[in-house]
């Protein structure tokens, strides 16, 4: 496999992981004014974002970018995780299909010729 | 998926996606088009950077990065007009121009298994989001 489509693979979990941390900071009453902005949960978000924007031209020196766009929607499957693990948000039957979906269509893109 | 959408949507019921104005519809696939410009900037900018030539890396990053700038704000905007689910279920459109910018800015090949991933990948996507309608 391309080492840019593991990296691909890969960021998009990071980023939904910083998306987490965002939405935990927005909820936490002791942020509030520009500590909202500024406080180190988001800031680190924030390092996290672009650190995998830059791992993204790394990887698409080498990745075809029809490639990548696929597996992007990985995101979704790593949003389901991590809200059901940290925000304690529901496995439902339609979610489940459809990442068994996603998950499908990347092996495609990638296995088949 | 970008750190910035995380004013969930919650907004009134008549806000729901049956009602979003044509206009507010407009501004959500600009927002979305151009998160979908900012992956070519991405990709000119690892082009680049293969053959080591670091100024248009350079020049290609900062286009990136103020298009993704754009896109921020204007996704904040979006969130404003209308419910999150609504916005995210027409993230797909992303998908779609990504794999038409490769396939045309860049001269990639369109293979059968790229097909059939786009596809199976976008009926994925649709699902996950129909989840919240």
């Amino acid at each position: 496999m391309n080492s840019g489509a593991i990296i691909y693979l890969f960021t998009p979990l990071v980023s939904a992981a910083s998306q987490l941390m965002l939405k935990k900071a927005a909820d936490n009453p002791k942020y509030s004014g520009v500590r909202l902005y500024f406080n180190p949960l988001v800031i680190f978000a924030y390092v996290l974002f672009f650190g995998c924007m830059a791992l993204n031209v790394v990887a698409l020196q080498t990745l075809d970018l029809s490639v990548a766009g696929v597996l992007e929607a990985s995101g979704f499957l790593y949003v389901m995780v991590l809200g059901a693990l940290f925000l304690k948000e529901k496995f439902t039957a339609k979610k489940l299909a459809g990442n068994a979906l996603i998950i499908a269509g990347i092996a495609m893109t990638l296995f088949i010729k | 998926m970008t750190p910035e959408n995380n004013t969930a949507g919650n907004l009134p019921v008549q806000a729901r996606g049956s009602r979003v104005p044509t206009k507010d519809f407009l501004l959500l696939h600009v927002t979305l088009f151009l998160y979908a410009v900012a992956s070519v900037f991405a990709k000119a900018a690892g082009r680049n950077l293969a053959i080591r030539d670091l100024s248009p890396t350079l020049i290609f990053l900062v286009l990136e990065t103020l298009t993704l700038g754009g896109y921020a704000v204007l996704w904040q905007q979006t969130l404003k007009r209308m419910p999150l689910t609504f916005a995210y279920s027409n993230k797909a459109v992303c998908t779609l121009w990504t794999c038409l910018f490769g396939l045309i800015f860049f001269g990639e090949s369109l293979t059968l298994g790229k097909a059939l991933g786009i596809v199976v990948v976008l009926a994925g996507v649709w699902l996950v989001v129909s989840e919240h309608e």
